[in-house]
């Protein structure tokens, strides 16, 4: 079973969040190339989404080829390049940031109390 | 051909899981051979209504009442009565025909058999009925009461259909029985003076040449017609 | 597109009761659970569809052949397990095996074996001897090796106990990895329908409440925190509480949330279970965006905060 989680109170569509994942799992390298994958039904039985939705996340990594489909075997991940992996390990942590931001924003923060506030975490993992 | 080779299949699953059933009426057909071959003396002296009156039940009625309970029409959810197998079989793939086909063989290896050996117990026990037989007589009986359980008797394994009946159809049914029975009763005395087996005897004996051939045109006739029967009414009724 | 089975404008009186019109289809590759209140007309839809009672109206087609026609093909490609066995009582699991088995070209031994040791079935015991839960474990031994197109299930899970449950839906799941297969089965269980549903088929009083897929379904309704509850109410409100409204229209909601200065505080997507619940108990349920529902729009109507709904009264619910 894939170490998803789909989180009913973000607002990004379902599909989006397993495509996410996926991505995350094998840029992390936890799915290494060459790795099987769940199949569409199992995957949506495992998950409670349909497999319409799945098959949605499927098709859309397989066109920006992180995974492949050999017919008649199932669903691999692909060889990925180098770039890619660099681009879904940036673009996931610009996203925890921006999701951060918009959160203080929620609570009036400023610029600076947002800027301070990222200092004194930083420094904290420093300190463990 | 492979219709016929299906519904002998499904015969053989059903009469294997009723053997208990066919052994109640094995007994009970020896022991209604038993009566007959016995009263046949005073039958023959001419009190004979009681006797027409069971023979003819015995042909008519007697093989699907003696079926065990699971295998018997029932009231099976609403107002829908058949018989448990009719709905089994219905939610497989197997078509309509070949489901009235196995029923009749059901039927059929239920009748015939019990009634030939009482047809056989007759002659072979009785000297009186021995007495009024030649061979060819004698097969040309059989024949009529084998034809007649074909042509009346089936229309039991037709009613196997069922429907969906509420209380007045109920009411109806058992009322024309009361009549068919009385109206019996009443012309049976007035058209055979001497009793319906007896005629049936002198007829075989008289005309063995017409008779056998009519007979058996006539068990043919039952027989497609009963089936006939049975297909029309499983597509009149609601299975639900 | 190709279809297992089409439902066309299909009606039925069964004495008072009045199913239809249907029109329903099933494509190969999924998965339809049909959920509705007891006697919405689900068993009996699929006793049609079985082809065990005529049709007062419209037509069912099965593999291209409709149901009820002379050319009685297209039985080969439905299995139907009904919920109450009728003519099995007096066979034995063996017997059962030898009368279904040789009906299907694809009988699929392997696979039978196998449900009969994972469920621990006795198949020299006799059906009618048998407890309802191993009575089902049997039928649907007997019915996924069939290997037909389409399987038509009636309340499966029912009488399973919860581990039966577990492996069923595995083996479900597993059935339908043949492709071209489809499964149409209704159920009490919302469990069932999160982990097999595709599409949910809600029935209700014999008639069409809506068909959707799953996920269109979840994502059209959410639940949101707000720091004031405003005096009107918010585009498609289906509930509130004291700090939370439930609405089948997110989008319109937010901008609602942003025009009148109103706060978020959190939000949450809402469970399946709460969702059927409120579209099977609510008759004056609003347009869901996207969605086909019955448009009666009822103004001034508070539906009551979904967590507390009380089934008993449903028509003080509808007029509040």
């Amino acid at each position: 079973m894939l170490p998803i989680r789909l989180s009913k109170e973000s607002r990004e569509p379902i599909y989006h969040q397993v495509e996410q994942q996926l991505k995350a799992l094998i840029a992390g390298g936890h799915l290494a190339p060459g790795m099987p994958l769940p199949s569409i039904r199992a995957l949506s039985k495992d998950l409670g989404i349909s497999v319409i939705t799945i098959r949605r996340s499927y098709q859309n990594l397989e066109a920006q080829e992180f995974i492949e489909t050999i017919h008649g075997k199932g669903t691999f991940v692909a060889e990925t390049k180098k770039g890619m992996m660099e681009q879904v390990k940036i673009s996931s942590v610009y996203e925890s940031f921006e999701q951060a931001i918009q959160n203080a924003r929620n609570y009036d923060y400023t610029e600076q109390e947002i800027e301070q506030i990222f200092r004194e975490v930083m420094k904290g993992e420093e300190g463990q | 051909m492979t219709d016929w080779k299906l519904a002998a299949r499904l015969a053989k699953t059903e009469l294997a899981a009723s053997k208990k059933s066919f052994f109640t009426l094995l007994v009970f057909f020896l022991l209604m051979s038993f009566t007959f071959v016995n009263s046949f003396e005073v039958y023959a002296a001419g009190d004979f209504f009681f006797f027409d009156f069971i023979f003819l039940l015995v042909f008519l009625v007697f093989p699907s009442w003696m079926k065990g309970k699971e295998f018997q029409m029932a009231k099976l959810g609403g107002d829908l009565w058949t018989v448990p197998a009719l709905v089994m079989l219905q939610q497989l793939p197997i078509k309509k025909d070949v489901i009235v086909k196995s029923r009749f063989l059901i039927y059929g290896i239920h009748s015939a058999v019990f009634q030939l050996l009482l047809l056989i117990a007759l002659p072979t026990f009785s000297t009186e009925f021995r007495e009024l037989v030649t061979p060819l007589s004698l097969i040309a009986f059989v024949i009529i009461w084998m034809s007649l359980s074909v042509a009346a008797g089936f229309v039991m394994v037709a009613s196997e259909a069922g429907g969906n009946f509420g209380t007045k159809a109920f009411l109806a049914a058992w009322l024309w029985i009361a009549l068919a029975v009385a109206a019996m009763y009443f012309l049976f005395p007035v058209l055979f003076p001497e009793g319906f087996v007896m005629w049936t005897i002198h007829v075989a004996g008289d005309w063995p040449f017409l008779v056998i051939p009519a007979a058996i045109l006539l068990g043919y006739g039952g027989w497609r017609y009963w089936q006939y029967v049975m297909k029309r009414d499983m597509a009149k009724a609601d299975y639900l | 597109m190709s279809e297992w089975l089409r439902i066309d404008a299909v009606q039925k009186t069964v004495d008072e009761f009045r199913l239809g019109p249907i029109d329903l289809m099933i494509e190969p590759g999924t998965i339809t659970v049909i959920a509705g209140m007891n006697g919405s007309g689900k068993s009996t839809l699929l006793k049609l569809i079985m082809g065990l009672a005529k049709l007062d109206h419209g037509r069912i087609i099965v593999g291209g052949k409709p149901v009820g026609g002379a050319d009685e093909d297209w039985k080969q490609h439905i299995t139907y397990v009904p919920q109450k066995l009728i003519g099995w009582d007096p066979y034995t699991g063996e017997a059962l095996k030898g009368l279904i088995a040789p009906l299907y070209g694809g009988w699929d031994e392997e696979l039978f074996q196998k449900i009969i040791k994972s469920f621990n079935i006795p198949l020299s015991k006799r059906f009618g001897k048998m407890s309802p839960g191993l009575q089902q474990k049997l039928a649907l031994a007997l019915a996924l090796p069939r290997g037909t197109r389409l399987m038509i299930l009636d309340e499966p899970m029912n009488s399973l106990d919860i581990p039966s449950r577990k492996g069923l839906t595995d083996l479900l799941a597993d059935w339908m990895e043949v492709e071209e297969r489809a499964i149409l089965m209704t159920s009490h269980q919302v469990e069932d329908i999160r982990k097999l549903a595709d599409f949910i088929f809600l029935m209700q009083n014999g008639e069409t409440l809506g068909h959707y897929e799953k996920e269109q379904l979840t994502e059209s309704y959410r639940r949101y925190w707000i720091d004031r509850m405003p005096d009107g109410e918010i585009p498609e409100e289906l509930a509130r509480g004291h700090m939370d409204v439930v609405t089948a229209m997110p989008e319109a909601a937010e901008q609602y949330f942003e025009k009148h200065g109103i706060n978020v505080m959190d939000q949450s997507g809402i469970e399946l279970e709460e969702i059927i619940s409120y579209l099977l108990d609510q008759k004056p349920l609003r347009r869901v965006s996207g969605i086909e529902v019955p448009d009666t729009k009822v103004p001034d109507t508070k539906v009551p905060d979904p967590k507390v709904p009380d089934p008993k009264v449903p028509d003080t619910q509808k007029k509040g």
